[in-house]
C-alpha cells in the first residue's frame, strides 16, 4: 500500500509540473485581461524549439531558454492581433494552437526518435537526503528537475507579483477595469502586452519541460491537450495562483490515478450483496476513458459551485477578461 | 452498347464535361448533378470520360510501361512508428524496381483523402495505397468510379473487385518478443502499455503474453491503457507505475519511444513495435516486431505490373517475412535470443501457432482479425469495454 501510495504521489508531482507552469502563464495572461487559447500549440513550439537546441548545442539550459524566448514571441503574435488590433480573442488563440500544431509536426519530422541527455533529477544540496527520507511523497518532492523545483517555486512568486508589488497590482487592474486603470496613468496597452508575452514564455517552459525534462524526446503532439487542461485548470482555480498548485496536484492526481487504478480490482466480490447492482457502476466509472474527463468534470463542478455561491467578485473571472479595449479619445 | 447508352446518362456526362470545360475558363458552375463523379473543377472533362461505368476504353495508362504508385499516409513520417515503416517500404521497392514510379502524401486526415487520391488518380496513377483505417471508406467509396486504378487499403476489413486489404500478422512477432520476455523476466510480471482497447492491441497484448507463458508458465501481465496513441508523458508514468509494482519487461503500443527510453531508465528490459528503437532502449532494449511491408508491397506492384493482379485480403506473418523480430539488444543472452529463433522456426513450419492452449485455438481468421475483445491466462484484469 505505501508502494502504492508513493508512486501515486510521484506520478501525481510529474504530472502537475506541466500544468503549474502552463496554468501559471494562463493565469497571468488572464489576470491582464487577455485570453490565450493557444497555450497547446506554444507549449509544443517550447517543447520543439527547446529539443532541437539541446540536440544541437548540447545544452539543456539553452534549450530551456530558447524555448521560453520561442513562447515569448508566440505570444507576441496573439499579443499584437488581440491587444493592437482588437482581434477575437478565442479566434487568434485557436489559430495559434493550430499554427503550433502544425508547424512543429512538420519541423519536427526529423527529430522524432533522437535522444538527448535533458535535465537530470537531483536533491537539494545539504538537506536533501533527508526531505528525500520523508515517507511517501519524500522521493515524488524532493528528487525532481530543476524544472519541476522552479514551477513550485514560481507560485508564490506569481502570488506576491500579483498582490504584493505595484506592477502587479497595476497588471491586475488592467484586466478588471482597464478604463479606470487607464485614467489612474497605467499603460493598458503595455500592460497586456507584457502579461501575454510572459504568459506565454510560461507556456513555453511547459513544453521545454516536457521534451527535456520528463520525458528527453521529441514526439509530435506530445503535448496530448495538457493546453486545454491548463486553461480549464485556470478556470478551476478562480484565477488564483495558489489554486493553481492546488488544481493541478488535482488534476495530476486524476492523471496518476487513471494509469494506477487499472491495477486495482475494486469491484465487489460475486457474493457480496448488490454487487450486481454496484459493479456496472464501478466498472464505469473507473473506465481509463471516463476517467480521463474528470479534470474537466472537476472544473465543471467548480464553475457551478462558483456561480451558485455567487463569491465575492475578486475570486472571480476578471472582469475585463476577452474584452478588448480601445481609447475613446484615439 | 451504342443507343441505349447515348441517352440520359451519357447526355448529362457530356454535359457535365463541357460545364467543366468551361470551369476552366472560369465560370466554375454546377457540374456537381452529374449522378456519381462529383469532382467539379478543372479535372472533371477529362475524369468523366474515364470514370464511366462500363466504358471500355482500357487502353489507358500502364500496358506494359511501367507501374505508377501513389502512398498517402495519416502522419508526417518521423524517423519511427508506423509510417516510417510503409516509408521504408516505399523506398525499398522504388529501388528495387526499375519500372516503378512512386509519389506519397504526409499528414493527410481522413477527410481529405478523397481529394488527394482524386489528384492521384488524375494524374494517372496505377496503384493507390492507403495507409490507415480511416482511410477505407473514403477509398471504398472511390474505387467504384475508378475501375482502372488499384486501391490497396492497410488495416481494414473491407475489399472489392479493385480494392484489396493488406496487413501483416505482427502479433507472431508480438509472441515471439514474448518468448524472449518470459526468459529474461526475473520477476515473473511484465507489463504493457497500450492505446486504445480494441482488437488489433488486445490480439498483440495477447500473444505477447502467451508467448513468455509457453516458456515460462508463471509469468503474469498487468496492461495500462492511456487513451491516446501519442501521449509520452502519459506512456512514462504508466511505465513507472508497471516497474514500481514490480515488473521488469515492458512492452508498448504507442508511436513514440517514450516507453523504450523509460523502461530502459527504470532497468527493465524494453520490447515494442513498428520500427526498431534500439537507440532508445540502449542496454536494455529487448527487441521489436517489425513490419516489413517491402515483403507486401513489391509482390504486389510485381503483379500489377503483370496485370496479374486481383483484389484479395493479405493478412500474412512471419512465413512471408512481412512481419519480423528486430536485432536483439546487446544485453540479450545467446540462449535467449537462439530459444526465440527456434519458436520461430516451429511457427513458421507450421508447428505451432501462437493461440494454441488458450481459448482462442482454432478460431477463425475473421475473430481474430476483428473480434478477440478478452484477456488470455495469466493477464491480470479485463479488457475496458472501448
Amino acid at each position: 500500500m505505501a508502494g502504492l501510495l508513493a508512486g501515486l504521489a510521484n506520478a501525481t508531482v510529474n504530472a502537475s509540473t506541466v500544468l503549474i507552469l502552463a496554468g501559471l502563464g494562463e493565469l497571468i495572461s488572464e489576470r491582464a485581461g487577455v485570453l490565450n487559447l493557444g497555450v497547446e500549440g506554444i507549449m509544443l513550439v517550447g517543447a520543439l524549439s527547446g529539443f532541437v537546441t539541446t540536440v544541437v548545442t548540447g545544452s539543456y539550459w539553452l534549450g530551456l531558454g530558447v524555448a521560453i524566448i520561442a513562447g515569448g514571441l508566440l505570444s507576441l503574435v496573439h499579443a499584437f492581433l488581440c491587444i493592437s488590433l482588437n482581434s477575437d480573442q478565442a479566434v487568434s488563440g485557436i489559430m495559434l494552437t493550430l499554427l503550433g500544431t502544425g508547424l512543429t509536426t512538420y519541423f519536427g519530422n526529423s527529430y522524432s526518435g533522437n535522444s538527448i541527455s535533458g535535465f537530470p533529477e537531483r536533491t537539494i544540496p545539504f538537506v536533501g537526503e533527508v526531505l528525500v527520507g520523508i515517507p511517501i511523497v519524500g522521493p515524488a518532492l524532493f528528487q525532481s528537475t530543476v524544472t519541476d523545483y522552479a514551477a513550485l517555486l514560481l507560485v508564490p512568486c506569481v502570488w506576491l507579483f500579483l498582490y504584493r508589488t505595484n506592477l502587479g497590482l497595476e497588471l491586475v487592474s488592467v484586466g478588471e477595469d482597464p478604463e479606470t486603470a487607464d485614467t489612474m496613468g497605467v499603460d493598458v496597452y503595455r500592460m497586456r502586452y507584457l502579461a501575454v508575452i510572459v504568459g506565454g514564455a510560461f507556456a513555453g517552459a511547459a513544453g521545454a519541460h516536457l521534451s527535456l525534462a520528463f520525458n528527453q524526446i521529441w514526439s509530435a503532439g506530445m503535448t496530448a491537450g495538457r493546453g486545454w487542461i491548463a486553461v480549464a485548470l485556470v478556470i478551476f482555480a478562480r484565477w488564483r495562483p495558489e489554486r493553481i498548485l492546488l488544481g493541478a496536484y488535482l488534476f495530476g492526481l486524476f492523471n496518476a490515478l487513471q494509469l494506477y487504478s487499472q491495477a486495482l480490482d475494486l469491484t465487489l466480490a460475486a457474493g457480496t450483496p448488490f454487487a450486481s447492482l454496484f459493479n456496472p457502476v464501478i466498472d464505469f466509472v473507473m473506465n481509463p476513458t471516463i476517467m480521463s474527463t474528470y479534470p474537466y468534470l472537476a472544473t465543471l463542478l467548480v464553475l457551478v459551485v462558483t456561480v451558485v455561491r455567487a463569491e465575492n467578485r475578486e475570486l472571480a473571472q476578471p472582469s475585463a477578461l476577452v474584452e478588448s479595449y480601445s481609447r475613446e479619445s484615439d | 452498347m451504342t443507343r441505349e447508352t447515348l441517352t440520359r446518362r451519357n447526355a448529362l456526362k457530356t454535359t457535365a464535361g463541357l460545364a467543366g470545360a468551361l470551369g476552366l475558363a472560369g465560370c466554375s458552375g454546377g457540374s456537381g448533378e452529374s449522378g456519381g463523379s462529383t469532382s467539379d473543377g478543372t479535372e472533371t472533362s477529362g475524369g468523366s470520360t474515364s470514370s464511366g461505368t462500363d466504358s471500355s476504353g482500357s487502353g489507358g495508362s500502364s500496358g506494359g510501361d511501367g507501374v505508377r504508385a501513389a502512398f498517402i499516409y495519416q502522419a508526417e513520417v518521423g524517423d519511427v512508428g508506423w509510417d516510417r515503416a510503409h516509408e521504408d517500404a516505399r523506398q525499398a521497392v522504388t529501388d528495387r524496381f526499375d519500372w516503378l514510379e512512386t509519389e506519397f502524401s504526409e499528414a493527410v486526415a481522413p477527410g481529405d483523402v478523397q481529394r488527394v487520391m482524386e489528384q492521384y488518380i488524375a494524374s494517372g496513377m496505377d496503384v493507390i495505397f492507403g495507409t490507415t483505417f480511416g482511410y477505407m471508406d473514403p477509398m471504398a467509396s472511390m474505387a467504384p468510379d475508378h475501375p482502372d486504378t488499384v486501391f490497396e487499403h492497410c488495416s481494414g476489413f473491407q475489399t472489392m473487385e479493385n480494392m484489396g486489404r493488406y496487413y501483416g500478422r505482427l502479433y507472431q512477432a508480438r509472441y515471439l518478443c514474448g518468448v524472449a520476455a518470459g526468459l529474461l523476466t526475473e520477476t515473473n510480471q511484465l507489463g504493457y502499455v497500450a492505446a486504445f482497447p480494441i482488437p488489433e492491441l488486445v490480439r498483440q497484448i495477447n500473444a505477447f503474453v502467451q508467448g513468455a507463458r509457453t516458456v515460462n508458465p508463471d509469468v503474469t501481465a498487468d496492461v495500462r491503457w492511456t487513451n491516446a496513441w501519442v501521449d509520452p508523458p502519459a506512456v512514462t508514468q504508466a511505465v513507472n507505475a508497471l516497474t514500481s509494482d514490480g515488473a521488469d519487461v515492458i512492452n508498448n503500443h504507442q508511436t513514440t519511444t517514450a516507453a523504450t527510453q523509460t523502461a530502459a531508465e527504470n532497468e527493465a528490459w524494453a520490447f515494442t513495435y513498428t520500427t526498431s528503437m534500439a537507440e532508445a532502449g540502449g542496454d536494455w532494449y529487448g527487441s521489436s516486431a517489425l513490419f516489413n511491408w517491402e515483403e507486401f508491397y513489391a509482390p504486389t506492384l510485381q503483379a500489377i505490373n503483370d496485370g496479374s493482379w486481383s483484389s484479395d485480403a493479405y493478412w500474412e506473418g512471419l512465413d512471408a517475412g512481412v512481419v519480423g523480430v528486430d536485432d536483439f539488444g546487446p544485453q540479450v543472452p545467446d540462449s535467449v535470443v537462439s530459444e526465440v529463433e527456434s519458436y520461430q522456426e516451429e511457427l513458421v513450419a507450421g508447428d505451432r501457432t501462437v493461440w494454441q492452449g488458450t481459448q482462442f485455438e482454432g478460431e477463425s481468421d475473421s475473430f481474430l482479425f476483428g473480434e478477440m475483445q478478452s484477456y488470455v491466462e495469466g493477464i491480470n484484469g479485463e479488457v475496458p469495454s472501448s
